[in-house]
């Protein structure tokens, strides 16, 4: 069996590994190992236009039906792998399903390893959590069934009002559903933004209809006679629902790693140039955690931003060429006419200005170390976020008079 | 796929390397060229005009009588990786119609 790089995972980061690879002119062999059935799609839609059913899978595909071949990365799919041999550089594996092809070898060599293992969704460990009308939402897989469901569904209760969750929560109110939301904080997004953002967001989601319980836990799911469930919550109150989504985050797989013995924390730990604690072993994407501006001790981001960094990282370090500069990451969330960007990790801020109106639905927060800016939120400002990815970045100096002034363009002091 | 619901469009690299490519009526400009491997349309965020790495410049003829860009694709357009041009697009905007047929579009050298 050939060495080369060996990919474990082909999501975003996994397929821009090996991508970029190639874009740097490696020549040796490229194979990515990953569990689904699928070639390699975006997941970015499965909250949004997917699950809402205005794009179909196959216009998910991260590349073209023939991408793979012409550039000489063997996609291996329907496998797992089970254990690293760090010492021999080989990979235990095994079929993922039933689609395995029967003559995969069950144990691959590599010259260098890439992990790309991402997250799981986590799942709610209360009676009645396995339930089969009981989901949550990770994969296209998760994604499919749980658009099968929502269109039979008349109450939909969602579980955790973080950004799948009220996504979600947009996508059934504009498919007519009844939408209940449970959250364990006192409101929504707590430990990402502040009052006046996780404020203004569950106006305008209440204002299109959805129902929120804060404060609340879930105890139980009981099913009832007529196939309805009853989700019991915290406070004794009962929510009927014939559909609950679980969005209550994702904990990072990292298992793999952990029993080869990298060091973790919570993420895989790699430095500037993508390496593990292992010189021959790599990691990318939401598995990965390395150090960030502003935040204390190394930082594990769940986004496609970082995905594709990380993996243009690690292809650097792999071709020996210098690696790109580390951006600030950033994210974005599309709830119903909602266009929310943000820039920037910082959860501490000595200051937060705020531009523009939030009555208009139209501002951004820009948040302040001393005078500092590390962080900008943007609620349908794109030219605000798309100017502060590079202010935050460059770290360059932005008056907060200028800030608080919608008539002077962000763009200006770059 | 039927060739009247297909149009025939080229994209050329900021090297000057050309990729033509059969794109479906109704479909993103982006998408398409996703689905073709065309080399230097990034489109990070899948067409959810978030990313702006899907920039192009269309022909000015072209430019002259598509719709004008959106607010949200302008504002985007205020601060790409590449040079602003009056023709410059974010393609994942851009739905492929029988006028384009035919047509060449420029990828920028970079996009982030």
């Amino acid at each position: 069996m050939t060495s080369g790089v060996t990919i474990v995972g082909a999501s975003h980061a996994g397929v821009q590994v090996a991508a970029s690879l190639r874009d740097n002119g490696y020549e040796g062999s490229i194979t990515v190992l990953y569990k689904e059935t699928v070639p390699p799609y975006q997941r970015p839609p499965l909250s949004k236009a997917f699950l809402a059913g205005d794009v179909s899978a196959d216009a998910l595909v991260l590349r073209g039906p023939d991408y793979y071949q012409s550039k000489g990365i063997n996609l291996i799919g329907s496998v797992c792998v089970d254990a690293i041999d760090r010492n021999e550089k080989r990979l235990h594996i095994a079929p993922a399903n039933d689609v395995a092809a029967a003559n995969v070898a069950d144990t691959l060599e590599y010259d260098k390893l890439v992990l790309a293992t991402g997250a799981a969704a986590r799942t709610l460990s209360v009676p009645g959590g396995d339930n089969e009308n009981v989901l949550c939402l990770r994969d296209l897989a998760d994604a499919s069934k749980l658009k099968a469901c929502l269109q039979k569904a008349e109450k939909v209760v969602v579980i955790g009002a973080g950004f799948i969750g009220l996504e979600v929560a947009a996508t059934a109110r504009k498919l007519g559903k009844a939408v209940t939301v449970v959250e364990m904080q006192e409101r929504i997004l707590a430990r990402l933004f502040p009052d006046a953002m996780s404020d203004f967001l569950m106006r305008r989601h209440q204002e299109n209809g959805v129902q929120f319980l804060m404060s609340c836990g879930v105890t139980s799911i009981d099913q009832t006679q007529d196939q309805q469930l009853n989700v019991v919550l915290s406070n004794q109150q009962i929510l009927q629902a014939d559909l609950v989504v679980v969005g209550i985050g994702a904990a990072v797989s990292d298992e793999l790693a952990r029993q080869a013995g990298l060091d973790c924390a919570d993420g895989i730990l790699i430095g500037d140039d993508g390496m593990t604690s292992d010189p021959d072993i790599y990691a990318a994407g939401d598995c990965a955690a390395w150090t960030l501006p502003h935040m204390s001790g190394p930082t594990r981001t769940e986004s496609v931003q970082n995905a594709v960094d990380q993996a243009k990282t690690v292809a650097a370090s792999l071709c020996g060429i210098p690696v790109p500069p580390k951006v600030a990451p950033w994210f974005w969330s599309d709830q119903m006419d909602i266009k929310l960007q943000m820039v920037g990790t910082a959860l501490e801020a000595d200051d937060i200005i705020c531009r523009g109106e939030q009555s208009a639905g139209r501002f951004s927060l820009l948040y302040y170390q001393g005078d500092e800016l590390v962080r900008v939120d943007s609620v349908n400002r794109p030219m605000d976020h798309i100017a502060a990815r590079r202010l935050v970045s460059d770290r360059c100096k932005l008056p907060k008079e200028a800030a608080a002034d919608i008539n002077v363009k962000l763009k200006n002091y770059i | 796929m039927n060739a009247q619901n297909t149009v025939k469009l080229t994209f050329r690299s900021a090297a000057g390397e050309l990729t033509s490519i059969d794109a479906p009526l109704g479909e993103s400009v982006m998408q398409a060229a996703i689905f073709n491997n065309v080399d230097g349309i990034e489109a990070e965020c899948g067409g959810s005009c978030m990313c702006a790495t899907c920039h192009i410049y269309v022909a000015p003829s072209l430019a002259e009588k598509l719709d004008p860009p959106a607010e949200e694709e302008a504002e985007m357009l205020e601060e790409t990786a590449a040079e602003k041009r009056p023709e410059s697009r974010l393609s994942c905007q851009l739905v492929v119609t029988s006028e384009m047929d035919g047509q060449v579009f420029d990828v920028p050298e970079c996009q982030s």
